[in-house]
C-alpha cells in the first residue's frame, strides 16, 4: 500500500480505536478504586473519546444506579480534581448490564449494546474462578470474534494457585481467546519506576558493563508493607506472601533487573528476554527450602506506633493458620551473566516501613588500599532503585573525609522523581488500560512467563508442604522481619538493607 | 571601566532564597533540570513570557535568566525564587534572575550565571530577525536549543524571515543548536489531524491531486508552516508570484508541476485563554474537499514539551530548509 507521506515524522499519538469496554465485576472494589479513576483520567486526556463503557455484575443495579455510583466514585475524597461537567459527561457514557456470569442472556445483552462496534475489550475484575465461565460465554455469544476488529480480555492476578491450576486457567481461555488476545495484568509493570528499570539499564552506558557477576556481589529485592491483611483475611489464607507477591510482582521485578537487552522494543522481544530469566532460575525443591527460603507470620506488636493484633487474630483467619505473611528467598540464576550472584527476595506484611526497592550491591575493590587506618572501612557501592515510596535512584559510594588522613565514608548521590519532575506520576492502571486498548502487550505477562514463574514457586510450595507448619517462624508486627532471614545472606559481609 | 554584574553576589542571594524557602522537614529544594535564558527586547516583551512560564512552575525546576535588552546601557539585576504554592512542592522551583540594560545581553554578563552541566534553552520572545539572533552566534557554545515564535510577526513574509534566521543560526552553529518555533508547534495538532484524515488508502491516493489548500484561524506564520510542511512532505516546489499582502502565502507547484492554490483566511485567532480552532481544507482535482480542524495547545504546554527535549524536529528542519529556498 502507498505510504502516507503526511504521517512521516509526526509520531502520531496513541489513540484507541472506537471500542466497547466491558467490566465484569463492575460492582467490586477494583472497579471503584482503580478502573473508573483510570478510565476517567483517560477521558480527561481525550484518549477515551470513542469508548463505550459497560459494567456487568449480578448486583441489582440499573444503568442509572451505576452512573450514580460512578459519579460518586469521581467525587471521592482521594479522586483527582476535575470539572463537574466532565464527571457528568463521563458518567453519562457508562451503561450497566445486570447478569450473573453464567447467564447467556447477559452476554446477548452485551452484544446488543454496541453491535456495530468492531473492537471489544473485556476486563475481568472478578474472582479467578469466574474466568473460565466468562471466557466461554463471551466466545459462545460471538464476542471474541476478530473478523471486524479486535476482541481482547484482561485478567487480574491471581492467575492460579500453583502450576497445575495456572495451566488449567490458561487452557480455559484458549478456546475463546488465542494468546495474543489475552492481556494478563500485573499493575506493578505499569508503574513509572518499574518501567524506568529498563531505561536505566539500557539507556545509559555506565551501568550495563558492570551489571554482571564480575562486579555484582548480590541483588536484593524488597517489597515491605506496614499494613496487615486488613479485610482480605479470607483471600490471604488461601494465598500467602509467596503466591500474593513473589510469584507475580517480585519475579517480574527480578526478570527486569536480570534480563539481557532485547533486540528491540517489540512486546515479544522484551517478553522473550524476561522469560529466559525466569527459565534460568535454579529450582528450589523440597530438599532446598530449608536452606534457600524463610517463611514467617506476624505476631502481635506495635506497628507505626499502634498496637496491632497478630495474623492469627485477624478477621477471617484461622487461629492456627500456617499461612506465611513474610517470605524470603535466595534465588540463583543459571545464566552466564548471573552465575554465582544470589538474588535475595523478601516480602512481608506488618513490617517496620513500607518500601519497594531493588538494590544492586557491588563487590569491594580488589585491593583495599585505604583499609588499614581509615575510620570507616570502604563500603561496597550500592545502587538502589526505589519503586515506592519516594520513587528514585540512589548510588552509594565512598568519598574522602576532609583532612590530612585518607579517611573515607559512604555518601549518596540521590535522584528523586519528585524533585526533578514535580508532577504526579501517572497511575499504573491508566497506562496499562491504554496499552491494552491500542494493542501494546509489552507490560502484560505472557502465558509462558506465568507458567515459568509458577513452575519455580510450585516447587517451593511443595517443599513447604512437606516441611509442615513447624518450619514457620514468627516476627513481631512493626519489626523488620524474622531473624531467620539473615541465614539467607550466606556471608557475614552481607546485610539486608535496613527498612 | 565599570563592573556590570557580580555573579557571586547573585549566587549568594539565590543561596539565601533557597535556604529561606525550603521546608524544614525535608529539603524541598528542587534539582534544577535546565537553564532557560529569555531574550526580550523590553520589559513588556519579557512580561509577555510570564503566562507560559507559569505553566512550567511547579512542574520543572529551572534557573530562569531573563535578559531585557532595552535602551539603557546600565545593567541592573534582580533575583527571586518561586515555586508552586502547595505544601508537597514547597521549595524553590524557579531561580529567577532578571537582568535589564543592553550590556546585560552580552554573553560575558550572563554565561557565568548558567548552571553548568544541565541544558541551556534560549527563548527569544517577540519578533525575531537575523539581527536579533546575531548576538547568539557568539553565544552558540552555551546554547543547546533556541526557541522562537515566528507568529510574533504579523505578516507571512516576516514570519518567513524569522524561519530563515533560525535556519541560518542552526547552520552557523554547525547544527549544534536545536531550533524550535512555537508557531510550528501550535500547528502540530492540525497536522496530526490532516495526516490521520489522509491515512485511509483511498485518501492517500488523493494526495497527489491536491489543487487547493486554505487555512483559517491561523496566524500568518502558522499558515505558512502548514503550507511548507505539506510542500516538504508532498514534494512540491516553490513557484513564485501569486498574491501580495500580509496573509499571502508562498506559492508552490505539485510534484507533477501543476500549480496549487494556497490561501489563508484571517479567521479569529483569539487569545491564549480562548479555545482557538485552526482549520485546513484540502481541495482535490475531483471529489469532496477534506477539512480538518484542531485547537492549538497553550504556549505553556508547548514550552513544557520543548524543555523536555533536546532533539531537533526533523520535520521543522525540512520546513526551514524550504523557507530558505523560497524566492
Amino acid at each position: 500500500m502507498q505510504e502516507n507521506p503526511l504521517a512521516a515524522g509526526l509520531g502520531l499519538p496513541r489513540e484507541p480505536p472506537p471500542l466497547s469496554l466491558v467490566i465484569f465485576g463492575a460492582s467490586g472494589d477494583l472497579t471503584r478504586r482503580k478502573l473508573i479513576p483510570a478510565l476517567f483520567s483517560l477521558h480527561m486526556k481525550g484518549s477515551a473519546a470513542r469508548m463505550l463503557i459497560t459494567g456487568f455484575a449480578r448486583r441489582d443495579w440499573t444503568t442509572e444506579t451505576f452512573r450514580a455510583r460512578v459519579r460518586a466514585m469521581l467525587d471521592a475524597e482521594d479522586a483527582p480534581a476535575a470539572p463537574a461537567a466532565e464527571k457528568d459527561a463521563f458518567a453519562a457514557r457508562v451503561q450497566f448490564v445486570r447478569s450473573s456470569f453464567e447467564d447467556r442472556e447477559g452476554y446477548a445483552a452485551l452484544g446488543a449494546i454496541a453491535p456495530d462496534c468492531p473492537n471489544r475489550l473485556f476486563y475481568l475484575a472478578t474472582p479467578p474462578d469466574a474466568y473460565q465461565s466468562i471466557a466461554e460465554h463471551i466466545r459462545e455469544a460471538g464476542l471474541s470474534d476478530q473478523s471486524r476488529g479486535y476482541s481482547r480480555i484482561i485478567v487480574e492476578k491471581p492467575l492460579g494457585r500453583d502450576l497445575a491450576s495456572a495451566r488449567a486457567l490458561n487452557e480455559s481461555f484458549a478456546s475463546g481467546f488465542p494468546e495474543h488476545q489475552i492481556y494478563r495484568i500485573d499493575h506493578y509493570l505499569g508503574k513509572e519506576t518499574v518501567q524506568n528499570i529498563m531505561l536505566l539499564r539500557f539507556g545509559n552506558e555506565i551501568f550495563e558493563p558492570v551489571w554482571n557477576n564480575r562486579y555484582v556481589d548480590h541483588v536484593q529485592i524488597t517489597m515491605a508493607e506496614t499494613i496487615g491483611v486488613e479485610a482480605r483475611g479470607r483471600y490471604y489464607e488461601g494465598a500467602g506472601a509467596l503466591r500474593d507477591m513473589i510469584q507475580n510482582h517480585m519475579l517480574q521485578l527480578l526478570s527486569l533487573v536480570a534480563m539481557e537487552p532485547p533486540v528491540d522494543l517489540d512486546p515479544d522481544s522484551v517478553r522473550d528476554e524476561k522469560v529466559k530469566v525466569l527459565k534460568s532460575i535454579k529450582p528450589i525443591r523440597a530438599d532446598g527450602v530449608a536452606a534457600e527460603t524463610v517463611r514467617a507470620q506476624y505476631a502481635a506488636g506495635i506497628a507505626e506506633g499502634t498496637e496491632v493484633p497478630g495474623y492469627r487474630q485477624e478477621p477471617d483467619v484461622a487461629p492456627d493458620s500456617s499461612t506465611e505473611t513474610y517470605a524470603a528467598l535466595r534465588v540463583s540464576l543459571d545464566s552466564w551473566r548471573w552465575a554465582g550472584v544470589p538474588f535475595l527476595l523478601r516480602t512481608g506484611k506488618r513490617l517496620s516501613r513500607r518500601a519497594t526497592e531493588i538494590s544492586v550491591h557491588f563487590k569491594r575493590p580488589p585491593l583495599n588500599l585505604f583499609g588499614g587506618r581509615a575510620r570507616f572501612s570502604a563500603q561496597p557501592n550500592v545502587l538502589v532503585l526505589r519503586i515506592q515510596p519516594r520513587e528514585g535512584i540512589t548510588l552509594g559510594f565512598n568519598a574522602k573525609i576532609p583532612g590530612y588522613a585518607s579517611d573515607m565514608r559512604t555518601v549518596a548521590m540521590d535522584f528523586a522523581y519528585g524533585s526533578a519532575f514535580a508532577e504526579d506520576l501517572p497511575e499504573a492502571y491508566e497506562r496499562l488500560l491504554l496499552d491494552a486498548m491500542v494493542g501494546d502487550s509489552t507490560l502484560f505477562m505472557r502465558k509462558d512467563e506465568v507458567d515459568s514463574a509458577w513452575q519455580f514457586v510450585t516447587g517451593i510450595l511443595e517443599g513447604w508442604a512437606e516441611e509442615g507448619a513447624a518450619a514457620l517462624s514468627f516476627y513481631g508486627a512493626g519489626s523488620s522481619g524474622p531473624e531467620e532471614a539473615s541465614r539467607l545472606l550466606a556471608s557475614e559481609e552481607r546485610r539486608w538493607r535496613r527498612l | 571601566m565599570s563592573a556590570t554584574l557580580d555573579p557571586r553576589a547573585i549566587e549568594r542571594e539565590i543561596g539565601m532564597i533557597r535556604e529561606r524557602e525550603s521546608n524544614p522537614y525535608s529539603s524541598g529544594i528542587k534539582t534544577n533540570l535546565f537553564n532557560l535564558v529569555i531574550l526580550a527586547g523590553s520589559g513588556d516583551e519579557a512580561d509577555a513570557a510570564a503566562p507560559a512560564l507559569q505553566h512550567l512552575l511547579g512542574r520543572r525546576p529551572a534557573r530562569i535568566i531573563t535578559l531585557e535588552r532595552g535602551h539603557a546601557h546600565e545593567v541592573q539585576a534582580a533575583v527571586s525564587g518561586r515555586c508552586f504554592p502547595d505544601t508537597h512542592s514547597r521549595g524553590v522551583c524557579f531561580e529567577e534572575i532578571r537582568i535589564s540594560g543592553s550590556a546585560g545581553a552580552d554573553i560575558g554578563a550572563w554565561a557565568p550565571l548558567l548552571i553548568r552541566d544541565i541544558p541551556v534553552y534560549t527563548w527569544a520572545v517577540g519578533r525575531v530577525t537575523a539581527e536579533t539572533l546575531a548576538p547568539l552566534r557568539e553565544a552558540a557554545e552555551y546554547i543547546d536549543k533556541l526557541i522562537v515564535d515566528s507568529a510574533a510577526a504579523t505578516a507571512v513574509e516576516a514570519g518567513l524571515e524569522t524561519m530563515r534566521a533560525l535556519r541560518a543560526l542552526r547552520i552557523a552553529s554547525r547544527r549544534s543548536i536545536a531550533v524550535s518555533d512555537l508557531a510550528w508547534r501550535r500547528t502540530a495538532a492540525l497536522r496530526v489531524q490532516a495526516a490521520r484524515a489522509c491515512d485511509p488508502p483511498e485518501a492517500r491516493s488523493r494526495l497527489a491531486s491536491i489543487r487547493e489548500v486554505s487555512a483559517e484561524g491561523l496566524a500568518p506564520a502558522e499558515a505558512a508552516h502548514v503550507v511548507l510542511w505539506l510542500a516538504a512532505r508532498l514534494g512540491w516546489t516553490p513557484a513564485g508570484g501569486g498574491q501580495t499582502g500580509p496573509t499571502a502565502l508562498p506559492q508552490f507547484r505539485d510534484a507533477a508541476g501543476r500549480p496549487v492554490r494556497l490561501s489563508a483566511g484571517d479567521g479569529e485567532q483569539g487569545g491564549p485563554e480562548q479555545q482557538r480552532v485552526m482549520r485546513a481544507t484540502l481541495g482535490f482535482d475531483a471529489g469532496e474537499p477534506l477539512s480538518v480542524s484542531a485547537s492549538p495547545p497553550s504556549d505553556g504546554e508547548i514550552l513544557l514539551a520543548e524543555v523536555d527535549s533536546l532533539r531537533q524536529d526533523p520535520l521543522l528542519e525540512d520546513v526551514l530548509g524550504l523557507a530558505g529556498k523560497l524566492p
